[in-house]
């Protein structure tokens, strides 16, 4: 019994020296424990500012047809080109596309590219059956991504 | 009726997934965690559990099927053992980092090469750093509890993450104890049905897992690390309502034993601390303070908690059951984390580690005893002569 009151003295002991070093000696007793708060605040605080948060768990609403954000057609060094006349709309280069970058447009009833996600890969150039799509250089364009100074 | 059953701790972790009601399960064969599988699937195929039971091709596949279920608002339940764990390791980071509060068991085991099954602490140990929430079991009883408690602090909504449930190979998960199965009613009150914030779901359809800019990676770490912050307050939360509901005493975040006047302490994680514990008493009766601290949870790492409960004793034993090689102390993975921990205290004590329970060894009474003598003769000498002592493994030395 008497060994146990002498190591609890010792606590307090440490229990005041802990306090001590942490900037805060009560009067209290020292049996007194820092709230969790108090000694989970050594750990910093975190805040992201509002316009750099990333939604939960980077979830976000399905686009609709395309993401804007994430263009990825920087590293494109050709582009296919159509060419109308000998085009049949048979959509084998719909079906085709990795990337679903053909689409038909209904009013012009013409097939359509889309710039912003093709990488240039030619598997529609090399698909198409009535030949009607030509690897073009990007250079050979004004507003080709590969004259572009900052990639988006 | 709340009832007692002896099982394994394999049977135990099944028995927790069916009374969390999980929705869909994927399996993959690799021991010792196959025992809960079989369970599992003999439960489903009695319609004795209500669950989707999927077969991955491998453990990779078995991570992505459940991060997909927990995706669409299931509560999920995988598990695997040893190389398993390590080849479904580039699923983990995903899982956490899209919030998919699925739970995976793992039974542990040594890694490859070449081929060894015993248990050990490193498969698990090398996921720790990948944002899940971790923690090992003693019993088979807290591996059943510990199911329960993991999902009700991985689905809070202010946590959000996904949690290893780990276990020793063997020692825990093939060895029968007591574990008593509490009623329906207790669980649904501790542990509500999953609501996922954003299932996908074709009436609003969500994009998980797009691909962010690296301007947005650091944000994200940064929210990411802010959860973790929290996550402690709703560990002991959980932990409080569980005490209540079920009527257990668990600490929050660790086990101490007769630390009350310790001078010399343990720190060890898993099974192996039932040894110790019996260690414990023979050495106390030999006229030795000793004690022992079992953390039961890896991540988030209890720092106040062990630098509080450490803070009395003159020298630790780090009982390290991985290995971390090259390691700032060339043996283990806890003693970094301790020696971290207690860097901060105005009187630090002592600590050394010793390699054991590796390979599926076990970690012997006489062993504690070697350790408690090195612990000793450290306070005698003030000197830590070795941060490391690889048990069985070491040079005859003349006393």
């Amino acid at each position: 019994m008497k060994a146990k009151t002498k190591s609890r003295s010792k606590n307090q002991k440490v229990r005041v020296k802990i306090q001590k070093a942490k900037g805060k000696v009560q009067k209290a007793r020292p049996s007194v424990k820092l709230s969790s708060q108090e000694k989970w605040g050594r750990f910093g605080s975190i805040n992201v500012p509002k316009d750099r948060e990333v939604p939960f768990g980077a979830i976000t609403p399905a686009p609709v047809k395309q993401q804007e954000l994430f263009m990825t057609s920087n590293w494109r060094i050709v582009r296919p080109v159509i060419d109308h006349e000998k085009c049949t709309r048979c959509f084998t280069c719909y079906i085709s596309c990795p990337d679903s970058c053909w689409s038909f447009d209904e009013k012009a009833e013409k097939m359509e590219w889309n710039w912003k996600f093709c990488k240039g890969c030619q598997i529609c150039i090399n698909e198409c059956p009535a030949d009607a799509l030509k690897a073009v250089p990007e250079l050979d364009f004004e507003d080709g991504v590969v004259r572009l100074e900052k990639p988006f | 009726m709340a009832q007692e059953k002896l099982l394994s701790g394999c049977a135990a972790a099944a028995q927790g997934a069916k009374y969390a009601e999980v929705e869909v399960i994927c399996s993959f064969p690799i021991r010792p965690y196959t025992a809960i599988m079989m369970e599992l699937a003999r439960m489903v195929a009695g319609g004795e559990l209500d669950a989707e039971f999927l077969h991955g091709e491998g453990e990779h596949a078995q991570v992505s099927v459940v991060l997909g279920a927990s995706a669409a608002g299931a509560r999920a339940y995988t598990g695997s053992s040893g190389v398993g764990v390590t080849y479904a390791f580039e699923v983990f980071s995903p899982a956490a980092g899209g919030r998919y509060p699925l739970q995976m068991a793992i039974a542990d085991r040594t890694l490859d090469p070449p081929g060894d099954f015993g248990s050990e602490h490193t498969d698990a140990m090398s996921a720790r750093d990948q944002g899940w929430l971790m923690g090992w079991a003693a019993t088979p009883q807290e591996v059943f509890d510990n199911t329960l408690i993991n999902y009700r602090v991985g689905e809070d909504p202010k946590v959000m993450l996904p949690q290893f449930v780990c276990q020793d190979g063997y020692f825990l998960s093939h060895i029968p104890d007591r574990v008593i199965l509490p009623e329906r009613s207790q669980v649904r009150e501790f542990l509500p049905p999953y609501q996922a914030p954003h299932p996908l779901s074709p009436v609003c359809p969500v994009s998980h897992g797009p691909q962010i800019r690296p301007d947005q990676g650091a944000a994200m770490d940064a929210q990411r690390a802010a959860t973790f912050l929290d996550v402690p307050k709703v560990i002991k939360e959980a932990t409080d309502d569980f005490n209540r509901i079920f009527g257990r005493k668990f600490d929050p975040f660790l086990e101490t034993y007769k630390m009350e006047d310790a001078q010399y302490a343990f720190f060890i994680q898993g099974a192996h601390a039932n040894t110790c514990k019996n260690a414990i008493n023979s050495l106390r009766k030999q006229g030795l303070k000793v004690g022992m601290v079992r953390p039961r949870w890896v991540r988030p790492w209890p720092t106040v908690e062990i630098a509080d409960a450490l803070s009395r004793v003159k020298a630790v034993a780090s009982v390290e059951t991985s290995t971390s090689y090259g390691g700032a102390m060339r043996g283990g993975n806890l003693i970094h984390e301790l020696r971290a921990t207690l860097y901060d205290l105005p009187k630090r004590p002592m600590v050394t580690s010793f390699m054991a329970g590796l390979g599926g060894d076990v970690v012997l009474l006489e062993d504690f005893h070697y350790m408690a003598k090195i612990l000793q003769k450290m306070v005698k000498d003030k000197k830590t002569h070795q941060y490391v002592y690889w048990i069985g493994f070491e040079e005859e030395k003349e006393e």
